[in-house]
Formats: structure tokens, sequence, C-alpha cells
């Protein structure tokens, strides 16, 4: 009996790490352009003759100061699956400074309202070496300043990484955004949007797109992109089935009259749940059920349905000629379960 | 923010004495950077207006128009008049925005060593090959004034170039 057998995991975190090291080695194509702070200067110059005679080169300048434009980019690099209780599972993010002066970056890990779960211990690392998965070296989020000023057109590679809920079930999804904030450089304070006219100094223009997380609107010095856990869990029951005879003349042969005690032992393996295991065994043919022998772990069940709360188990009740034990959920953790029954050979 | 409009107009300076003596006035130029922003009037309603590049916000990306006025005030007719505007750093400049009444506008993709008018222009690229010179490639903008300048002339040049 097999419950959600799911082996993608492997697979994901081998396209996790091809991703990372795709992404960390390109050079980004689009240009954040000048530098914010950067003085343009036109000049002009004149020559002419004065009737016949050659004029010195006159000459006239205009200048003006290129403002800052701040401009983030986050993009989704993974989607990881993870079993449950699985520890330090990575959703990586790359960070893209899109804007023309240097900044750092508040990071936000934002779990979707629309989760029915969440994920455990949720922490910010940057990825140094692009790994794809959390390794030794990788810098713990703090605050802005822990990762330092991204330079015109830099990145990193930062992953939200979270320890998967054991209760969590095969294929379930639970979806984060990551959320960059525009930080000034060397600062902790959030960049603000030089408000009104233009000012003495270097002015600032927020030029971000919308992001994937809630509130996050175009033009707020934000950006965001969402990833998404799923949850692979695998989980197998194991049946195990003997048979001792015990013939009436106290020996152990399958004569007529001789009963047969069925002992049926379950065990659950695998990172998941097997949910609802139920074990339907049919009476054999050519023996009948000896009333009131069924047991789980020791503990003997009524025959009956027993309606409308029933116990555990039944003979006949929900199946005809079949006995029926319903396990509930096990797990690689649950103890195994013991069923026994007898029959008797007609 | 910083503004440097340096007015040059004191040509009798810079030219010899003998000059100095014969001349009465001459070429005042005076250059111009301008955005062109969206303001609501006094009616309401939108309109686009040239406001001086330092006092408005500029961009990577943005458009500067670039304006060279001239006025002439010499008793004598200044003949060959040449204006010359180098594209400055950091701008490429935008194709057909070259203007100047009453002048012969020529380009330059090699910092002003040889001009050509506008899709006559060479490079030479990195491998040595010489190409067309597309309107990013100029480096350099000459207007040649057609006709000489009489006394109380004025007049303008310009073009657009965009904020990389």
């Amino acid at each position: 009996m097999k419950t959600g057998k799911n082996n993608f995991t492997a697979t994901c975190i081998a396209a996790v790490v091809l991703c990372a090291a795709l992404l960390g080695t390109a050079p980004d194509a689009a240009a954040a352009g000048t530098p914010a702070g950067t003085t343009i200067v036109s000049t002009v110059t004149v020559d002419f003759n004065f009737g016949v005679v050659p004029q010195s080169t006159l000459s006239a300048t205009s200048s003006f100061v290129v403002d800052r434009l701040i401009n983030v980019t986050v993009t989704n690099n993974s989607n990881p699956s993870a079993a449950p209780n699985q520890l330090n599972v990575p959703l990586s993010f790359r960070v893209t400074n899109t804007g023309n002066a240097a900044q750092r970056y508040a990071l936000q890990p934002l779990s979707r309202p629309t989760n029915t779960w969440t994920m455990n211990n949720v922490r910010i690392f940057r990825d140094d070496n692009s790994s794809g998965t959390l390794d030794a070296g990788d810098a713990l989020y703090a605050d802005a300043g822990t990762f330092g000023d991204l330079v015109s057109d830099a990145s990193f590679t930062v992953m939200i990484v979270a320890d998967t809920p054991g209760a969590a079930v095969n294929g379930q999804t639970a979806i984060y955004d990551l959320a960059a904030t525009s930080v000034d450089a060397g600062m902790l304070a959030v960049s603000v949007q030089t408000a009104g006219p233009d000012t003495a100094g270097i002015d600032t223009v927020f030029i971000d797109s919308a992001g994937s997380a809630g509130g996050d609107v175009a033009r707020d010095g934000s950006h965001s992109d969402a990833g998404t856990f799923t949850v692979a869990s695998s989980s197998e029951v194991t049946m195990n089935k003997t048979v001792l005879v015990l013939d009436p003349s106290g020996g152990n042969l399958p004569v007529r009259g001789a009963t047969l005690r069925y002992m049926i032992t379950a065990t659950a393996a695998g990172t998941g749940t097997a949910q609802n295991v139920v074990v339907s065994d049919p009476i054999p043919a050519n023996t009948a059920y000896t009333a009131g022998t069924l047991r789980l772990n020791g503990v003997p069940l009524t025959d009956t349905a027993d309606l409308p709360v029933p116990d555990a188990g039944d003979v006949g009740a929900t199946t005809p000629d079949t006995v029926t034990v319903r396990l509930g959920d096990l797990t690689s953790a649950s103890p195994a379960q013991t069923i026994i029954f007898e029959v008797t050979i007609q | 923010m910083r503004k440097i409009v340096q007015i040059v107009l004191a040509a009798a300076l810079l030219v010899p004495a003998a000059a100095w003596a014969q001349q009465k006035g001459g070429v005042v130029i005076r250059s111009v950077s301008e955005v062109e922003v969206k303001q609501k009037n006094a009616e309401g309603k939108e309109e686009v207006k040239r406001v001086d590049a330092t006092k408005t916000k500029v961009l990577p990306g943005e458009t500067v128009i670039f304006t060279n006025y001239y006025t002439y005030s010499g008793d004598k007719p200044a003949t060959n008049v040449v204006i010359k505007n180098p594209v400055p750093d950091h701008m490429i400049y935008l194709d057909g925005t070259a203007a100047g009444a009453g002048t012969r506008i020529e380009f330059s993709a090699d910092k002003g060593k040889t001009f050509g008018t506008a899709g006559k222009v060479t490079v030479r690229s990195a491998d040595g090959k010489e190409r067309r010179a597309a309107a990013a490639d100029y480096t350099n903008i000459r207007w040649t004034l057609e006709k000489p300048l009489n006394k109380g002339a004025k007049g303008s040049v310009t073009f657009r170039a965009k904020v990389k």
C-alpha cells in the first residue's frame, strides 16, 4: 500500500543550483545609466571673422547634474520542494540594483495571507557562493546594513531559508514574497523620494515597477517577487500477515474445526504521513470468523459497526465477509499496528 | 542645483590689440540646457513647458534640449561664422534634432576631426572597418552660417540628446 509517493526533491534542488550558477556569472544586459551626481556640461564654441580678420574662439557652457534614480528588481530563482520536517529549505531570489546610484536594501520574507500553512524558522541568507543551498559561509540577514551596498547594476542572490512543518502534507504549497526596499547607501534609513520641485543637490526619483507582494505598488522604492514552497513527502505502508493454526487436538494441523489466528502488522516509512490508512482483509473461503476475536494492538474491537460512533474495526459491517480496521494517519514515527482475528476451518 | 552659465561676450578681450582698436561690439554666445516637462497651466490644462535643466529632475533616459543663442553687435559684418558643440559626455545625440535657421549642419563621429552631413559620416569600428555612423555615434555637431552676420543679428542653433 502506497500513499503519495513523490521523489521530486532531488531534481528540484539540482535545478536550483544550475539556475543560481547561471545568474551568478551572467552580467546584466541593461545598464542603469549615468551615475547620480554626474555633472553634464555642454560647451559651445564660435569662430568667426571680423571683416576679414579671424577672431579668437568664443565659448560658453551650460551644465546640470544627473539626479538619483531608484530602481530595484527582485526575481525568483527557485521554487523548492521539501519534505515535512526538512530543515533549511532555500527559496532563492536575485536582488538587482537597477538604479543609477549605490543602494542597500531592507529585505522582508512575506507569507501570503492566503497561505493555509506557513514555514517555520523563516530567515534570510545571502547565497555568497550562489550554491542555491544554505552553506556555512552564507551571511544571515539582520538589517539593511548586513549585506552592504550594491553599486549600480550589481546584484546579489538571497534565499528565504525555512523549515517545513512536520504536519505539512504532500502537494501542499505556501507562497512567500521577498520584498526589497531601497535604503540609502551606508545608512539604515529607507530612501525617500524628493517631493515637489527640484532641490539643491541630487534629487531622488523612484521608478521601480509594482511587485508581487500585496501593496507593493510602482514607484515606491520597493520591489518584490514570489516563490513557492511545495511539500513533497513520501510515505509507504508495509503490511505483514502471518497465520497460526491451532487444531482441536492441541496441535497445528489445518483440519476441519481448527482455528486460524491471523496477525497483520502495519508499519509506515518515508518523510510524510500516510493518511487514513484502512486495512481490509476478506475472511478466507471455507472458514468462518470467530466472533469477538478482533483486536487492535491487543485491545478488543467489537464486530459491529457501532454506529453512530464506530470503533476502529468491524467484521462484515463495512464490507461483507471482510475484516476492516481503520488505522488513521501513520508516519514513520508511529508504532507498528498489530491486528489479530481468528477464523475456524469449516 | 549648481548652475554654470558662462557667458563669454568679451571677444574683444581675447583678440589682439590691433583688432580691438577697430572692433566695436562682437558676438555673444549663450548655452542653455532645457528639459520639456508637462505642467498644468492656469486653466488646468496640461501643457509641455521647457524648464532649465538645473531646475528640474534629470534622470538617465531624459531628453535634454541644448540651445545656443547668439547675437551680433559688431559694426562690420561677421563672416565665416561657425558654431560647434560636442555632444556632451554621458549623452547620446538624437537623430534629426539638430537645427538652426540659415546654417549648414554637419556631424563628426571622430571628436571633430572630420565632419559630414547627416547620414554621410563614417566611423571606424574597433576591428578597423569603416561603416556609416549612426546618430548615436556622433560626437560633435557643427553649424556653419550661410550668410554673414550683420549688426543686430541674432539667432540660435539647437539639438537634443538623451542622458545615457
